[in-house]
């Protein structure tokens, strides 16, 4: 589904990303794992096509080069990016986030996905007449996916999704964003917590200053002794 | 008060809620903040008096032409937007009001510091318009803009313009074109505010470069704080009482700049979503 080929990101004399490939097919949740500043945030931007910083190398996404595209054209094609720290919208109800979220949709549509992420989160239900900015940590982030998900992504970014949130939330997030297989969307999450997504991933890529230090199946690389030993606490 | 009076009040009402509504769209709705509306209302002004003093156009050319080229500057001040932002945006719509003035004002084509004289007034169907018939006009094109603003909120352009004033970032993260929905805003604005130069224009029968100044467009952005910015009622209202307000009070009008910074900044300070935004006086009022 999403092929990376030599992707290279830098930030003025910066290299953050060093050539990385790297390939997410069909169905999979794929994980992206590393130290703060490995490269993760940057490899995911470059991929959704936000980010201002230089960027070269290939994107192939369902066999289109997709590396010239705007991040308005990637996302109408089915990639959809949950930024790190949520970025909601946060003067907005949290219905309105996710009104906004599916600008694009027919009135139908919009009704349907409306349920879908209603039925992910039922907290967004409770909240839906609230100020976003009054949300707790965990529910931004709720919000953040669901906004995600109006658009029906056939590939969601999720970038650092536990960032600053209490285990039980953690727990609570991923176990939705496992369930979002079972809903045919393809998952790339990039994450410090290497446990959580070595446990619901099915295959993970270790960054590493920028560079991809280790790739392979999760089971395996949880027993792997350079990750258990560098990542894992082991 | 005569009727004649009362029509000439009214028109300037009808033109500033079009003008002030124009500078809601691409600072209520999308966030910019544009402290030189002034340039592109004096845009379409002059562009409607050139071509009808000068050229002999008749009304209807001379009122698409300023949409149309108002349009255009919208969109070029709005190319600049996409790589500068807040303080500097500011400054950049600041200076493009002095420059738009002083080509009007020391170059000859355009009239020089006399301006332009002699712009006839519009006739529909060889019947020349009254001052109770140009209001009733001027009214309908007030009434026309509103349902335009009515109709931006019910389409995806609100939602665009919603993300990319929160968080252009956020926005850019679920697909939304920040640059192209930046440059809708600009162009839009433009248009609308050279429509208001056009009924400027046929009202006065001339232009002068300081009808377009920087005080202008300070009277236009108290308009939009005062009313509420991002409401449509509040512009409106906005423009109503900013119109009216001094031919009340008329042996205060020399007053006139500093009354409008005392009001930004009461409203600023007490109401700062304007009286007709989130929790504003009159919106409660009207709720009760």
């Amino acid at each position: 589904m999403l092929e990376v080929k030599g992707l290279n990101v830098k930030y003025g004399e910066i290299h953050a990303v060093r050539g990385v490939d790297l390939e997410v097919r069909e169905g999979e949740i794929v994980s992206l794992i590393g130290a703060n500043g490995a490269g993760k945030t940057s490899t995911l931007g470059a991929i959704m096509g936000i980010l201002k910083a230089k960027t070269d190398g290939k994107i192939v996404f369902e066999g289109k080069d997709i590396s010239g595209l705007s991040a308005w054209n990637r996302a109408k094609l089915g990639i959809t990016i949950v930024p790190e720290r949520a970025r909601i919208f946060a003067n907005m109800t949290v219905y309105e986030n996710l009104e906004v979220g599916g600008y694009l949709l027919d009135k139908e549509t919009f009704k349907e996905r409306l349920e879908f992420v209603y039925s992910l989160f039922p907290r967004l239900a409770e909240r839906k007449k609230q100020l976003a900015l009054t949300l707790s940590g965990g529910e931004k982030q709720m919000l953040a996916i669901g906004r995600a998900l109006m658009l029906s992504p056939k590939l969601l970014l999720v970038d650092e999704i536990s960032l600053g949130l209490m285990p039980k939330l953690v727990d609570e997030i991923f176990k939705v964003i496992f369930k979002l297989r079972e809903k045919g969307i393809t998952v790339l999450i990039s994450e410090q917590n290497t446990k959580k997504a070595l446990q619901i991933s099915d295959r993970a890529y270790v960054l590493q200053n920028g560079k991809i230090f280790k790739f392979g199946n999760s089971k395996e690389l949880m027993e792997d002794e350079d990750i258990k030993r560098a990542y894992l606490g082991v | 008060m005569t009727f004649d009076y009362f029509f000439t009040v009214l028109t300037f009402s009808n033109i500033f809620i079009v003008l002030a509504l124009s500078l809601n769209v691409v600072m209520g709705y999308a966030g910019q903040v544009s402290l030189g509306h002034a340039a592109f209302f004096g845009i379409g002004a002059y562009t409607s008096a050139m071509l009808a003093a000068k050229f002999g156009w008749g009304y209807f050319p001379t009122l698409l032409m300023s949409i149309l080229i108002g349009a255009f500057f919208g969109f070029l001040l709005g190319l600049p937007s996409l790589r500068v932002k807040h303080d500097f945006l500011v400054l950049t719509t600041i200076g493009l009001n002095f420059v738009v003035v002083a080509v009007f004002k020391y170059i000859d084509f355009f009239g020089g510091p006399y301006g332009i004289i002699g712009v006839p007034r519009p006739t529909f169907f060889g019947i020349e318009l009254g001052t109770g018939g140009y209001a009733l006009y001027t009214g309908i094109w007030a009434i026309i803009v509103i349902l335009l603003m009515m109709c931006i909120e019910k389409i995806y352009l609100r939602y665009g313009f919603e993300a990319i004033k929160e968080n252009e970032d956020a926005a850019e993260s679920i697909g939304v074109s920040v640059p192209r929905f930046k440059i809708y805003a600009f162009t839009i604005s433009g248009a609308l505010a050279g429509l208001a130069g056009n009924l400027w224009t046929y009202q006065m029968g001339m232009v002068f470069p300081d009808d377009f100044s920087f005080s202008v467009s300070i009277s236009i952005l108290t308009m939009v704080v005062l009313g509420g910015v991002g409401t449509i009622s509040g512009p409106v209202v906005g423009a109503l009482i900013i119109t009216f307000l001094p031919e009340i009070l008329r042996p205060i009008q020399n007053y006139r700049l500093l009354i409008y910074g005392i009001i930004i900044v009461l409203v600023m300070l007490y109401q700062p979503g304007g009286l007709l935004g989130k929790n504003g006086i009159l919106r409660n009022m009207f709720k009760r």
